[in-house]
């Protein structure tokens, strides 16, 4: 969907023109995929260029060495870290250790809740055997910025979602619909264009809750979805209710899965969600 | 399970759950090996500053049937509104097996729930196991205590 319609779409609806600010995409991400556009660009210097930023490639190697991605040897500079993991793995990496307060400070638990999701989808992935397991993951990672984006902006209507999701079990973006009239998966997308995220990373921030909806990676939408859901189950995070969601029934069949999958799976995730609480303070 | 602890803290006995490397790469310790003082003295020169080991050296039965019983019911409110979904009825008996720290039954549980058989199917055999647990739990934990000690 081209951007303008859904924006049309969105502003039509009651509160969401209020959402003044949205997010500025991080200066430093902005700078990577301008020098990129370049193709005489080299590794080299997008890793000079990352690694200007001290702290920002401290959190990233952080996120580079951790049991995301399990690596057998550490990852020491930036350079490597790109060689190694892929040049869109680190982007995600750089977007997410730059958003990290800002996921901190909106809501207790949802930086939790997105490791633990980006940690189940490479799980998710790397058991199917796929090849692209640590860009999956970073779908994961991302998946839930919209309501980030929501409690930065509407902190009022935010509270009487809270009140919702407590007094009538409602999961949190029924609530929101309730409140909203749209909800932080819808916002997510924006988000993403906003930022001039590949349409593979946006489109699991719009359709995680409705995978079956998916065109364009409709496996990557699928996974984080089941994702979404292991997490929840393990009690990892709080996204902003503690229940399980629906499973989409397009999404379990589109990845072949089997209930027998859930034992491989689960023994894989649950030393890696227990290593992650380490990442639970980047700074 | 796997807990991440400082070296400073590590005790000889524990087991490392990751193997353990230099930041060039040079291997110090494997998976599975038992941590001696001689080896945190040597990860300390190394500057590595914490490692994994395998968490259940030293729980308690009753520690583990707390954290069980923990686990049983944020489980219950956790799968609320999707108990009639079938697959997610099996995640969540994996994860119950997981949490009694009992793999083969879950295996077991999963491959018969996998099964075409209608007797595969028959939800009230599996809701009757699922309301009392613990008779069965305590024996089975009191078993493997009693082999621990
Ligand atoms: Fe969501
Ligand atoms: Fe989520």
């Amino acid at each position: 969907m081209p951007p303008t319609v859904i924006q049309d779409r969105i502003s039509a609806k009651k509160e969401v023109r209020r959402i003044k600010n949205l997010p500025t995409v991080p200066g430093i991400v902005a700078k990577i995929s301008r020098i990129v556009e370049n193709p005489e660009t080299s590794v080299a210097e997008v890793g000079r260029l990352i690694s200007q930023d001290q702290v920002l490639s401290a959190k990233v190697l952080r996120m580079a060495n951790s049991a995301f991605f399990g690596m057998s040897r550490k990852i020491n500079t930036i350079p490597q870290a790109l060689i190694i993991l892929g040049f869109e793995v680190v982007k995600g990496l750089v977007l997410t250790s730059s958003v990290f307060d800002m996921i901190q400070k909106s809501m207790a638990g949802l930086w939790e809740h997105s490791i633990g999701c980006a940690a189940a989808s490479g799980v998710i992935a790397a058991h199917l055997g796929r090849d692209d397991a640590e860009e999956v993951l970073v779908a994961g990672l991302l998946h839930d910025l919209g309501k980030v984006v929501l409690a930065l902006n509407l902190p009022e209507e935010m509270r009487l979602v809270k009140e919702k999701v407590e007094n009538e079990h409602l999961y949190f973006y029924e609530a929101e619909n309730q409140v909203l009239d749209f909800d932080h998966a819808e916002i997510g997308q924006w988000l993403a264009e906003h930022w001039n995220l590949p349409e593979s990373l946006a489109e699991p921030m719009r359709l995680h809750h409705k995978p079956e909806k998916a065109v364009l990676k409709p496996e990557w939408c699928a996974i984080v979805h089941i994702a979404d859901i292991i997490t929840r189950a393990k009690g990892f995070g709080n996204a902003g209710d503690m229940m399980v969601p629906p499973l989409s029934m397009a999404a379990w069949e589109i990845l072949g899965l089997k209930k027998t999958d859930f034992l491989p799976i689960m023994e894989k995730l649950e030393p890696k969600l227990n290593s992650l609480k380490d990442l639970t303070a980047l700074n | 399970m796997v807990k991440r602890i400082a070296v400073d803290l590590a005790k000889p006995g524990q087991v490392l759950a990751e193997q353990i490397a230099r930041q060039d790469g040079v291997l110090l310790a494997s998976q599975g090996s038992e941590v001696s003082d001689a080896l945190i003295r040597m990860l300390q020169r190394q500057n590595i500053d914490s490692i994994a080991i395998e968490e259940d050296e030293g729980r308690t039965f009753e520690e583990i049937q707390a954290a069980y019983q923990a686990d049983v019911t944020r489980m219950n409110e956790a799968f609320i509104r999707v108990e009639a979904d079938p697959i997610l009825h099996a995640l969540k008996k994996t994860l119950i097996f997981m949490s009694m720290q009992e793999r083969d039954k879950a295996l077991a549980y999963l491959e018969l729930s996998e099964s075409p058989s209608p007797e595969a199917k028959d939800s009230d055999s599996e809701e009757a196991k699922e309301e009392e647990p613990f008779a069965k739990e305590v024996t089975l934990n009191s078993q493997k205590r009693g082999k621990g000690k």
